[in-house]
């Protein structure tokens, strides 16, 4: 037995002390480094799931991704990126990224793009691809260095679907700047015919004035020679007006269903994808109107419409019936007021919008709200020629901010002619109110038919008129002119009749084609008026005879 | 310093020097654990320091010589412990060339916080003559000069080589070691006793 004072004892007790000491470090240190061990694993499990959650939302991004190493070959690619090349990834995966391009594409990018890449950290821009079938494909591309000179991220895109839609949208524009240019000289032909047939109403009603109380005789014949000249005048108007494309005028019974479908199928055409685009349609739906010009400002509100939401947006397309059209706000009205529509059309946006100032401006020739820089834009000329053509009635409301939305009321169907009531009195002593801003006009009128003894008077503002026509009860008939800055004709007989149905309407207007298909008028007579076509029409109103 | 080195150290003493004098240098006074180390834990440079001048003390073997022992023996200690990573080297002038790029990198991926020395490769000549620069923050020159023949003598290379050392600073951070190993069957060169034919 050795005892306490043992060296050796001593020695192996400070050993095992030590070892133990150690024994206990090592397990506490096991501890620690296990607790470590774990919240790394848990770390690197997180870590892992995220990478693969990554990994997947590459694989599935619409939008091409592929990786290269620094030597510019492939070491990762998703599918979208193949696809754009007609490949599968596994294809790619190990090639060089010029075998996408044709030798001396590939060169440009080298030479021109990869010093942009590894200078400013990354380029974008766009370039000519080739598919597996050697067939082109334009792509827009993202070159972004990875970290330490490890190669680059490439993010690409087909751009062929986008140039294909943005021709489209130029050859469109270019149509519907001609179209514009057709509309503007309608505009202007018709402005131009109105005034000069107006001058000519004045000249032939007073010539006719004058040939009566002349009798026979060399003045009587001269004046004849005045009233031929008239007539030669009027057939120039007619050719004037007969130059215009014919199509924009009149009106017609219209499928809307199936235009608005045809209409929405060419709009559909030169969409941005980032725009949303609903359309609402019924099973069926008729309205008497201009086809030509509803379709063209369709289109064109359309296309406004998708250039004010080239960064996404929404534009709804629907048809109502005008019984479940509610009255909205409206910043700017064209055309007919107090319109009861048969069937209105919105289109409504939520795009930027535009100020008061800018709407007052919009429906000029070539006027456009976008920047001058990137367009030349169309204004919506179109629009202002259908509601100016009574054919249409266009509300307009739009603010900063808000979008824009427009309808298009459209009006009642043809409705069959209503049994008119013949006034009781002899027609020579019927009571007829001639309306007309034009001064002359309504004088020279209003002279001719006191002539013929009738009772005749004249008012040059339509909206006394109006107050005048409501009061009275002694009016037989009504002679008015369509285009008048107070108030346009067929707004004035659609108001009065409003309250009574029976006083006839007759409507004389330079603008042959800017006639209301609506059942407001008992004749429509075309300026400058001829004496017997005013007798023989306001005779047969009077007597009861068959709208003219 | 890694606790490993501080356990070989203990053992090599206990081996070449005895139990008695293993036990005096881990019953030193000031050590950070009372001597009691673990493989898997780090300590204070200065443990081993205190340790070795004890052992030197005991055993009047100076300082240098008995580090440069002690390097000689824990190399093959670490060749047993690594016998995987051996087996990539088949001879000496490969391997310590491969310190930094390979050895170190694999020691880093088990020990991720130790501190290592930098053996950077100054020059090669094939298989047969390397110089290799020693820099470190502790004053261990004499330890990789052990190293150095421990990996010689492994390779039983010993007797065709040469060692040739240059301290660069003289506090023990910075040396040169210029290698020379002749091919086999050539005639043995003279050189200085190695550290393990000095016990």
């Amino acid at each position: 037995m050795r005892n306490e004072t043992d060296p050796v004892l001593a020695r192996l007790k400070r050993s095992l002390a030590r070892e133990q000491r150690a024994r206990q470090s090592a397990e506490s240190l096991l501890e620690s480094k296990s607790a470590a061990l774990y919240k790394a694993l848990e770390d690197l499990r997180h870590e892992s799931a995220f990478s693969r959650d990554i990994s997947e939302a590459a694989d599935a991004a619409a939008d091409g991704i592929a990786l290269t190493d620094a030597e510019g070959i492939f070491t990762y690619m998703n599918h979208a990126h193949a696809a754009i090349f007609q490949y599968e990834p596994a294809e790619l995966i190990g090639q060089s990224w010029s075998v996408l391009y044709e030798p001396h594409i590939a060169q440009r990018i080298g030479a021109q793009a990869m010093p942009i890449v590894f200078s400013e950290g990354s380029w974008r821009g766009e370039a000519v691809g080739r598919r597996k079938d050697a067939s082109a494909i334009v792509q827009e591309i993202a070159l972004t260095a990875r970290p330490e000179n490890q190669g680059l991220i490439c993010i690409t895109r087909d751009a062929s679907a986008r140039k294909a839609r943005e021709a489209r949208m130029r050859e469109m524009e270019h149509q519907l700047r001609v179209s514009e240019n057709s509309i503007a000289y309608y505009l202007l032909s018709h402005t131009v015919a109105h005034d000069l047939a107006n001058l000519l109403a004045v000249i032939e009603g007073n010539s006719a004035i004058l040939a009566e109380a002349l009798g026979d005789g060399e003045l009587a014949d001269r004046v004849g020679r005045i009233a031929t000249a008239t007539n030669s005048a009027r057939d120039v108007i007619t050719s004037l007006e007969t130059g215009v494309d014919h199509t924009l005028r009149g009106s017609a019974e219209v499928d809307l269903v199936q235009f608005l479908r045809k209409s929405i199928s060419l709009a559909e055409s030169i969409k941005p994808s980032a725009v949303d685009l609903k359309v609402e349609l019924p099973e069926h739906a008729e309205a008497i109107t201009n086809e030509v010009l509803l379709s063209r400002s369709v289109l064109n509100i359309a296309k406004n419409a998708f250039e004010a939401l080239s960064d996404g947006g929404h534009l709804t397309i629907r048809l109502i019936p005008g019984g479940e059209a509610e009255d909205k706000p409206c910043s700017l009205r064209l055309g007919p007021e107090g319109l009861d529509p048969d069937w209105v059309i919105e289109l409504i946006d939520d795009g930027p919008g535009f100020s008061g100032d800018d709407l007052q401006t919009y429906f000029e020739p070539f006027t456009s709200t976008k920047s001058k820089a990137t367009t030349s834009g169309l204004g919506l000329l179109s629009v202002r020629a259908l509601a100016e053509s009574r054919a249409a009635s266009v509300e307009i409301y739009s603010e900063a901010g808000e979008g824009t939305r427009y309808r298009i009321l459209l009006p009642k169907n043809r409705e069959q002619p209503r049994p008119y009531k013949p006034t009781a009195k002899p027609a020579a002593s019927a009571r007829i109110l001639i309306v007309d801003d034009e001064v002359e006009i309504g004088e020279v009128l209003s002279a001719q038919l006191k002539r013929k003894g009738y009772e005749a008077s004249f008012i040059g503002d339509p909206t006394l008129a109006l107050e005048v026509l409501l009061a009275s009860e002694t009016i037989d008939l009504v002679i008015t002119d369509l285009n008048m800055p107070q108030m346009a004709g067929d707004t004035l007989a659609r108001r009065v009749k409003a309250a009574k149905p029976d006083l006839p309407f007759i409507l004389v207007s330079g603008q042959s084609g800017f006639v209301a298909e609506t059942n407001l008028f008992e004749a429509r007579l075309r300026k400058p008026v001829r004496p017997h076509d005013l007798y023989n029409a306001v005779d047969q109103v009077v007597r009861g005879g068959a709208p003219i | 310093m890694m606790g490993m080195v501080m356990r070989s150290f203990a053992s090599f003493v206990e081996d070449h020097y005895g139990e008695e004098v293993a036990d005096e240098a881990l019953s030193t006074e000031g050590l950070s654990t009372d001597g009691a180390y673990t493989t898997v834990g780090y300590y204070p440079t200065d443990d081993l320091v205190k340790m070795v001048i004890t052992t030197s003390n005991s055993t009047d073997v100076e300082v240098p010589v008995l580090i440069q022992r002690f390097g000689f023996d824990l190399f093959s200690k670490l060749a047993d412990g690594h016998a995987d990573m051996m087996q990539d080297f088949t001879n000496p002038i490969d391997l310590l060339a491969s310190i930094e790029s390979v050895i170190h990198v694999n020691v880093r991926r088990l020990y991720k916080d130790t501190e290592l020395p930098r053996f950077d490769v100054i020059e090669r000549q094939g298989d047969e003559h390397l110089t290799l620069a020693y820099s470190s923050t502790r004053p261990f020159a004499d330890l990789a000069h052990g190293l150095v023949h421990g990996c010689l003598n492994h390779f039983g290379a010993e007797g065709r080589a040469t060692v040739e050392r240059e301290d660069v600073k003289a506090d023990g951070t910075s040396s040169v070691f210029r290698i020379a190993v002749r091919p086999e069957g050539s005639e043995p060169c003279e050189t200085k006793p190695t550290p393990s034919s000095q016990d």
